[in-house]
């Protein structure tokens, strides 16, 4: 499948930021483009906040509340005056950092458990097959409550719950990578040079799994983006008056005096970002499949 | 002076479709320092799977019986550190295919210096170094550059010379090549099969060469060994081999081949085919398709005789059938 001639790079190259680009588009499509772009632009808003976001999350404007759009206030206001565009951007902050934490957590968990699980195999898999059946059997959310109630409401509690009900997919996922590639003549190759096991699944195995962890995190990425907002949306995660998305969707007040739209923007953010990157990490997914043999 | 390997009755029963299956019965053979054996037989005839006992790289669940020596080491007793000790400085591997056997998301560099580096501590430069001299032996140009690019970047027999040279980086005293020319093209073939012999004569290393190729095998080594379900049926001198094989087997092999001065009609075959070592059943494993098969054969398993020239397992062997007349003759006049 791979071009056995070496291909020196094409005369008249193309800027190296243009290439990548092209490469990117290549693997992941116009569609994936379009999912990465807007996730890039919410992390860069999100990040960029303090300079980009018209008004203070909390600034209230109360000559204005509940106001529709307007010069001053793109999106309008909610029930407190408060600008809502500049709420959405703040609230990306922990919109994004949550799920990063905790896919973060989950991954750095899961990945030394699966090498260990599928490079050892016997007893030592069984066991560990066992304890990821056990977490499986954990809703997240039910653990993210118990957490809460047991070291009060707060984006790190909630984040460190949920990445441990995220570990199990994605250690099943990498263990069941890991030992189909484990029987690969050149893993054969390094084993009978006498390098360390360690070795072998940090240089060999893992490397050559990224792809589909990637996936799996990505994918599950989304999932812990709903969970984290849901948790807001209870009360348990981000607390008000501080701007997050699901925080803003559990606003009665705006139901309540007919001013729906002011939870239909953070749902639609919500929502868009969860499509973005599923997609993304489908097809990261598809791809993986045809990248090696 | 012991020899380097020693295979003593090994016998090897792997899970096949949940049971323990036999895929090698009572192997013995002696490898002496510096010398070549080749090992040839059909698939399946449990060539790889003897050369891969020796380094105990075997499937999960193998049950392994009778001794494997190495310069007085008990493979199959021997503890992890001594097996890796073993592996990394002591044996090499050879693979058939050498894109599977290479990881490709590492430069050819990396791959060529991981186990100096990671396990004899040998600074990642002088490494390099190493590797770079050792691909200009092993013919391959420009091997700085070789270093920095990725295996696919590379033809296949270049591919196996990179292989190559990663095994005679680490200096074994014996090199295990499994049909390490199978997957290239003729021409390149012979090449590599030059380049290795070569370099490993100037080393005196031992080599175990398996191949289906007898030409190949009589051309490269002292020794020749051919195997048969499971069975090792022959050894006899190389320089013998396509001469005076004392197994039928052997010989029938010998008979298959195409002759290249003379176009031949059809390329006479061994009647049957080839049993998988669990497959046969009693007597000698090769008598269902041997033309010299009688009751005894069908009974019993034939022992080995050793003779100066070799051993065989056959009750009736070239020279003892040279005063007889064939069992099916016998056997047609009551």
């Amino acid at each position: 499948m791979s071009p056995a001639v070496a291909v020196d790079a094409p005369p008249r190259a193309r800027s190296a930021l243009l290439q990548s680009i092209a490469r990117l588009h290549d693997r992941i499509g116009t569609a994936g483009m379009v999912a990465a772009g807007f996730l890039l632009t919410v992390s860069l808003l999100a990040v960029l906040a303090p300079v980009v976001a018209p008004y203070g999350p909390n600034a209230a404007d109360l000559l204005h509340p509940s106001a529709g759009p307007s010069g001053s206030h793109l999106l309008g206001t909610d029930e407190l005056g408060r600008d809502l565009l500049s709420r959405l951007i703040w609230g990306a902050r922990s919109g994004l950092l949550g799920p990063l934490i905790v896919i973060s957590i989950a991954t750095v968990v899961a990945v030394p458990l699966a090498a260990l699980a599928g490079w050892l195999g016997g007893a030592v898999d069984l066991v560990i097959g066992r304890v990821l059946d056990l977490l499986f059997a954990f809703p997240g959310l039910l653990l993210a409550i118990l957490v809460v109630s047991l070291y009060g409401p707060g984006l790190l509690p909630c984040a460190v719950a949920l990445s441990l009900s995220y570990m199990p997919w994605i250690a099943r996922v990498a263990r069941s990578g890991i030992v189909r590639e484990r029987n690969k003549a050149y893993i054969a190759a390094v084993d009978v040079q006498g390098l360390s096991g360690f070795a072998i699944c940090a240089r060999h195995l893992v490397p050559n799994i990224s792809s589909i962890i990637w996936s799996q995190a990505t994918i599950s990425f989304g999932y812990a983006l709903i969970d984290l907002a849901a948790l807001s949306f209870l009360g348990l995660n981000v607390q008000p008056p501080t701007a997050d998305w699901g925080v803003m969707v559990n606003n009665e007040a705006a139901l309540l005096q007919g001013h729906p739209i002011q939870v239909f923007y953070p749902c639609l953010l919500i929502v868009l970002c969860v499509t973005a990157v599923t997609y993304l990490g489908n097809r990261l997914a598809d791809t993986e499949d045809g990248r090696t043999s | 002076m012991t020899a380097l390997l020693e295979l003593e009755q090994l016998a090897v029963r792997l899970p096949i479709e949940r049971q323990h299956r036999p895929v090698l019965h009572d192997v013995s053979f002696r490898l002496e320092r510096g010398e070549v054996l080749a090992v040839v037989g059909e698939s399946g005839s449990g060539k790889s799977m003897t050369a891969r006992a020796v380094l105990q790289l075997l499937p999960a669940g193998a049950i392994t019986s009778g001794r494997i020596v190495f310069d007085g080491l008990d493979v199959a007793s021997a503890r992890r550190a001594e097996l890796r000790e073993l592996r990394s400085r002591r044996i090499g591997m050879i693979f058939q295919d050498p894109r599977a056997a290479i990881n490709p998301v590492h430069r050819i560099g990396d791959f060529l210096t991981e186990v100096l580096v990671r396990e004899r501590g040998v600074a990642k430069k002088a490494a390099l170094g190493r590797a770079a001299a050792m691909l200009d032996e092993v013919g391959i140009d420009e091997p700085r550059r070789r270093l920095r690019q990725y295996p696919h970047e590379l033809s296949g027999g270049m591919l196996q010379r990179v292989m190559i040279a990663s095994v005679l980086l680490l200096e074994p005293d014996l090199i295990l090549a499994d049909e390490p020319t199978t997957a290239l093209d003729v021409t390149t073939q012979a090449e590599v099969v030059a380049i290795l012999d070569d370099l490993r004569k100037a080393r005196g290393t031992a080599m175990i060469f398996i191949t289906h190729d007898l030409e190949l095998a009589a051309s490269i080594s002292d020794r020749t060994a051919v195997m048969y379900a499971g069975y090792l049926v022959e050894t006899l001198r190389s320089r013998q081999a396509l001469e005076q094989p004392a197994h039928p087997y052997t010989e029938a092999l010998l008979r298959s081949r195409p002759d290249l001065l003379q176009r031949m009609e059809r390329i006479p075959q061994i009647p049957g085919r080839p049993l998988a070592p669990y497959e046969i059943g009693e007597g000698c494993p090769f008598h269902p398709r041997c033309t010299y098969a009688d009751d005894e054969c069908r009974q019993q398993l034939p022992p080995v005789t050793t003779g100066s020239e070799g051993s065989v397992r056959c009750f009736h062997p070239a020279d003892v059938r040279a005063d007889q007349p064939a069992a099916h003759d016998r056997a047609g006049s009551p």
